[in-house]
């Protein structure tokens, strides 16, 4: 009976105990964690930010300041926040916005006082999204900030500063690179360049996830109706890791290629990635839309999209001697036939613009002076010449004609190109057909230079002797012109030529403080200008044409010719005079110089 | 303390008793029933052994339904580390400030990204070596119990990927989590990566894999029981029936039998045992017929015999009468005739009163009587012989009356007996004869010193024409019959004639008789073995027990 007892209770403790899943167990070490796979070294060591405590002289601490918002977005006002005294700080609005200021004195400050005055302008607003918005230039305003010591807590404090986040011009420089992005024009024809600026301490590793957050997002605002933006709603749904096997892995959420959405989507939404990413270029891109299987592509091709890509290394470079177009002797094919143009119908030619594309020639040649100026254009298969056709409803104070959109098909009417007419910007087309007036927002003010980026989407345009750039819409019937936007080369206080020189960047001429002209390269927005000729004299530059640099050899510069007094003028380190020597097929003849030099675009 | 652990000790016993006494009829089934005995041991070795059974299945399937959720975890996890590596190679530096949102990330997009029949489970990751670094949990519950600081420990300190099994609270519901961590290479050092994968799917898997043996083996046992009960019944029921048979048999009543199912085992004991019971019949009924036809033939012979007897008897008596006249020698042959008559005449008497015992016709003639008067009239009558022999008779008797239920004439014949015996055998020394009495009964004993009687003997004695030495002459001349005849009268009366003696002690007789005829006796007020043999008592051998020198009383 006891045994009984004994083993019932020993077996009903083995099956309620013995077995089954335990509560708790010890720790079993499975395997040996994963070894080292992927190591991104540092490389590029980020500028080094000044903290508050490396510094208690005011001036340096203001200086300091005027850097510390600069970098990262995310953590700009915490960077900002802690040079300010704490009940400062808390006051201190939020946002992500930082104004870049020029200072256009050195700060001031009188040793024992706690201000420190400084006086500055207002460049721009540079966002989160990396866009750099320049704004209407103002006078520059002063202001004294405090400088002190903070009870119970070491080093100086801001203790009082503009209720904004902002960084120096310099520091703008020294913190930031620029970086392009691409977006889709409205008709998917081309990429539209669209300048950001990013932080340094971006390391490289984390470049193509910043990318994908900014083409995420929208684009500059200025070429919001000119471009797609990636569909609503498309998400990156993780960091995009480090180049391993010289594949870029891209997780996009399902909304990046919505249902229903044209076959070709996630090629052009490749191929926009492709650009936006360089100089990174991975042999392998792969995307993964949603749960989709991944889809991989090795060396797809992306770079025909880009229409500055397809320009020339070494333009085809033409001038106009005695109103007859001509090629410069330094020109490639400089022995061949003028493109388009009949030889008869090549005389009385006051401007000229040739283009092509990878099929076909356009020229538009305005040809008479004064009421008599007439528009004519023509357009041929790449080596064969056509007659040049009138283009009607224009006459009288022409400009010089530009080629906007020349497309590869055989339809002379898909082609655009932009005319001054009485500071007025009309479109034309290569069939002759009347001239229409370009819409323009706000109050146009008289044109006086005029010239399109490569993509053919985006125009600099000179009025009053200011800077403007805009975008063209043509996804219409009717051709349109975005609201202008003022830009201010630095250092110029009136703008009379532009030219494109690269796709992001223009060459300007204009008169400098000094009342001398100068040409300068700044950025589409104004900012970071390299002076390529700082002194041309006091002549009035009335002319300024330049070819495009590629984007895949940015280092060069880009060849830059222009008309001052008549005359016209290589940009090189020093200005050097177009000679009729210069042309070919040209018997020089005095009191006649070679003007109005332009290239085959 | 001593104190307390005697009242302990006192408790215990009390309880071990109280036990034994609750345990006893338990015990007593135990011992008295085979059946209960197969079934509880039947029951415990099924137990035993079901119980081992079902442990082995239940925890080999438990160790199975883990080995298989870990071995998925372990896929999973190796992924999720991909995964996280793979995140995390953009960040060289453990100051990025990005780094907490790429965590964030991590953990939401594997915990999103996880099957969600899993439910529940749960992604962590940290930074053990970078304390600066916040810990990242999806969906956002403690951890503290989930991650133990041990598994932490092999993780982030040792590099290995290590598991464990938990039970943890989390969102007010207590679970089991097979908690799996490793460290995720990156730039700047390693991470680490838990995952937390519930297993209550495992576990009522398992739970239900051990109430489904556990009560089958339950099951199981109770049935092997129950078999064992009937299987065992099968077979006690006709031994029980056997027994009872072999009881009434055993009882007087010999026509009982056995019934005969079938033709198997416990068929052929039946029918084995009704042979025998018939056989065993057979006998005894022959045995019987056999003493009776000798018992009647004793009567008749006896009957027979009285006849030419009183004829010889009186020829005898006048030839005895006229001796004087004869010659002295044939005067002598007179005398030993008229001797010898004498004596055949009570040999017959003695004959005819054990047929009679034998046959059953004795009855008992009680009425109250004094029994004092009684002895008194026996010493008197033998006072003649004791006298002849040099014996003195030494009665001891109650000044008052002894009276009981008894037949006077054969209580006296009884002590008439054992007197003679004692003065015949009493070497000339006296005879003592002690009457005593109590509420229920009256003992008489006859105590003399004479040659006593040997060890086995006083069994003997009753015996019919048994001689303590064959070859000795009688000198009074006793039947033989004397002690069988007085034994049948004291089992008349359903009372003890017991004997006892000793080799040259003597020997003492003790006739018990109830005070009321027909009760059942119970002791004697006198003790069977003399209270003066005591100084003799030094002289038995010192390594033979007392008991062992006694010699036997038997109770007649």
């Amino acid at each position: 009976m006891r045994r009984l007892l004994c083993s019932a209770v020993v077996v009903a403790t083995l099956l309620a105990g013995g077995c089954g899943i335990p509560d708790e167990s010890d720790v079993t070490i499975v395997d040996d964690g994963p070894a080292v796979g992927i190591s991104v070294g540092g490389g590029d060591e980020p500028p080094v930010q000044p903290r508050r405590e490396d510094s208690d002289e005011p001036k340096t601490l203001v200086g300091n300041y005027l850097q510390a918002a600069a970098g990262d977005p995310e953590t700009a006002s915490a960077r900002v926040k802690a040079f300010l005294a704490p009940d400062e700080a808390e006051r201190f609005p939020s946002g992500n916005d930082i104004k870049v200021v020029r200072e256009t004195e050195p700060s001031l400050h009188n040793p024992g006082e706690a201000e420190v005055k400084i006086t500055y302008q207002v460049l721009g607003t540079l966002r989160a999204n990396g866009v750099y918005e320049p704004v209407v230039p103002a006078d520059p305003v002063g202001y004294d900030l405090r400088v002190g010591p903070v009870n119970g807590r070491p080093g100086q404090f801001i203790l009082d500063a503009p209720q904004t986040m902002m960084i120096t011009d310099v520091a703008f420089a020294a913190f930031y690179t620029p970086r392009t992005i691409y977006w889709w024009n409205t008709a998917n024809t081309g990429l539209v360049p669209d300048l950001r600026y990013m932080p340094l301490s971006v390391p490289t590793v984390q470049q193509p996830t910043t990318i994908m957050g900014w083409l995420t997002g929208s684009p500059a605002s200025w070429l919001t109706d000119t471009v797609n933006q990636l569909p609503q709603g498309t998400q990156l749904t993780e960091n995009v890791p480090a180049i391993s096997n010289d594949t870029l892995t891209i997780s996009l959420n399902a909304q990046a290629v919505p249902q229903g959405a044209d076959a070709r989507a996630l090629e052009r939404l490749r191929q926009q990635l492709q650009w936006s990413i360089r100089p990174l270029v991975p042999r392998t891109i792969e995307i993964k839309i949603g749960h989709d299987e991944p889809v991989r592509t090795d060396d797809g091709d992306y770079l025909d999209t880009n229409a500055a890509y397809r320009l020339a290394d070494d333009p085809e470079r033409f001038a106009l001697y005695g109103g007859v177009i001509r090629r410069l002797r330094v020109s490639p094919h400089a022995t061949d036939p003028i493109p388009v143009i009949k030889q008869a119908a090549n005389k009385n030619i006051t401007s000229a613009a040739l283009s092509s594309s990878a099929t076909r020639a356009y020229a538009a040649v305005v040809t008479g002076s004064g009421a008599a100026a007439r528009l004519r254009v023509a357009q041929a298969t790449l080596g064969e010449q056509a007659d040049i056709e009138p283009v009607g409803s224009l006459s009288g104070n022409l400009g010089t004609p530009v080629w906007a959109q020349t497309p590869d098909g055989d339809d002379p009417t898909a082609a655009v190109g932009l005319i001054t007419m009485g500071g007025v910007i009309y479109s034309f087309d290569a069939s002759g057909a009347n001239a229409r007036r370009v819409e323009w927002q706000g109050s146009p003010g008289t044109v006086t230079a005029l010239s399109v980026a490569p993509d053919g989407h985006r125009i600099a345009l000179v009025s009053g002797g200011r800077l403007f750039r805009a975008a063209l819409s043509t996804s219409g019937d009717q051709i349109t012109l975005g609201d202008p936007e003022r830009v201010q080369p630095p250092d110029l206080k009136t703008v009379t030529a532009v030219a494109w020189n690269s796709e992001t960047s223009l060459a300007v001429a204009g008169l400098r403080p000094n009342n001398r002209y100068a040409v300068l390269d700044v950025t589409i927005d104004g900012t970071l200008a390299t002076i390529r000729l700082s002194d041309i004299g006091a002549e009035r530059v009335t002319y300024l044409t330049a070819y495009p640099l590629r984007p895949v050899n940015p280092e060069r510069l880009a060849p830059e010719w222009y008309v001052a007094g008549g005359d016209a003028w290589e940009v090189l380190s020093e200005p050097v005079r177009l000679v009729p020597e210069n042309l070919t097929d040209v018997t020089a003849q005095p009191e006649l110089n070679a003007t109005a030099p332009f290239f085959l675009d | 303390m001593r104190r307390v652990l005697r009242v302990v000790r006192r408790y215990w016993r009390v309880l071990v008793r109280r036990f034994d006494v609750w345990l006893a009829p338990a015990r007593r089934a135990w011992r008295r029933s085979l059946q209960l005995r197969v079934v509880a041991l039947t029951l415990v070795a099924s137990s035993l052994l079901v119980g081992a059974f079902g442990w082995f299945i239940a925890d080999r399937s438990a160790k199975i339904l883990l080995s298989r959720a870990q071995d998925e975890v372990q896929i999973s996890m190796r992924n999720k580390v991909a995964y996280a590596e793979q995140q995390l190679t953009v960040h060289p530096q453990a100051r990025d400030p990005r780094l907490p949102s790429t965590f964030t990330l991590i953990v939401n997009q594997l915990a999103d990204g996880d099957p969600s029949e899993s439910g529940g489970s749960v992604v962590s990751i940290r930074a053990g070596k970078f304390p600066e670094l916040p810990s990242m949990t999806s969906p956002n519950v403690a951890t503290d119990e989930l991650i133990t600081p041990e598994l932490i420990h092999d993780v982030a300190d040792q590099e290995k990927v290590a598991r464990q099994i938990v039970t943890a609270r989390v969102n007010d519901r207590t679970t089991k989590y097979l908690a799996t961590g490793s460290p995720v290479p990156t730039s700047f050092g390693h991470v680490e990566l838990y995952y937390m994968v519930p297993l209550t799917t495992e576990d009522s898997a398992a739970n239900q894999i051990r109430t489904t043996v556990l009560a089958t083996g339950l099951a199981l046992v109770v049935m092997l029981g129950v078999i064992a009960g009937l299987v065992t019944r099968l077979v006690v029921t006709p031994v029980r029936v056997a027994a009872r048979t072999a009881q009434r048999l055993s009882a007087g009543l010999l026509d009982q039998r056995m019934k005969v199912d079938g033709e198997d085992d416990l068929a052929l004991l039946a029918a084995s045992f009704n042979q025998m019971a018939a056989n065993l019949q057979r006998q005894i009924v022959r045995l019987e017929e056999l003493s009776r036809l000798q018992r009647r033939f004793t009567s008749d012979v006896s009957h027979e015999l009285r006849t030419p007897l009183t004829t010889v008897r009186m020829a005898a008596d006048l030839i005895f009468a006229e001796r004087d006249e004869f010659d002295p020698a044939v005067a002598r042959s007179a005398e030993l005739l008229q001797a010898e008559l004498d004596r055949f005449e009570s040999l017959l008497t003695d004959l005819l009163e054990i047929s009679r015992f034998d046959a059953g016709f004795a009855a008992l003639d009680a009425e109250h009587a004094d029994l004092v008067p009684i002895v008194e009239r026996v010493a008197e009558r033998l006072a003649g012989l004791a006298e002849r022999v040099g014996v003195q008779i030494e009665l001891r008797l109650p000044d008052q009356p002894v009276i009981a239920e008894v037949d006077p004439r054969r209580v006296e014949r009884v002590l008439r007996n054992l007197v003679g015996n004692a003065v015949e055998h009493g070497e000339a020394k006296p005879v003592r004869v002690t009457l005593e009495s109590d509420d229920a009964a009256v003992a008489i004993t006859v105590r003399d010193y004479g040659v006593g009687l040997k060890t086995g003997e006083e069994r003997l004695v009753f015996n019919r024409f048994w001689r303590a030495d064959p070859s000795r002459a009688r000198q009074t001349g006793g039947t033989g019959l004397g002690l069988s005849i007085s034994a049948e009268d004291a089992r008349l009366h359903g009372g003890w004639l017991e004997a006892w003696g000793a080799p040259g002690e003597g020997a003492q007789f003790r006739l018990t008789l109830p005070v009321r005829s027909g009760d059942r006796l119970l002791s004697a007020p006198l003790p069977l073995i003399p209270r003066d043999r005591a100084p003799a008592l030094p002289e038995t051998p010192p390594e033979t027990p007392p008991e062992a020198a006694e010699p036997k009383a038997e109770v007649v």
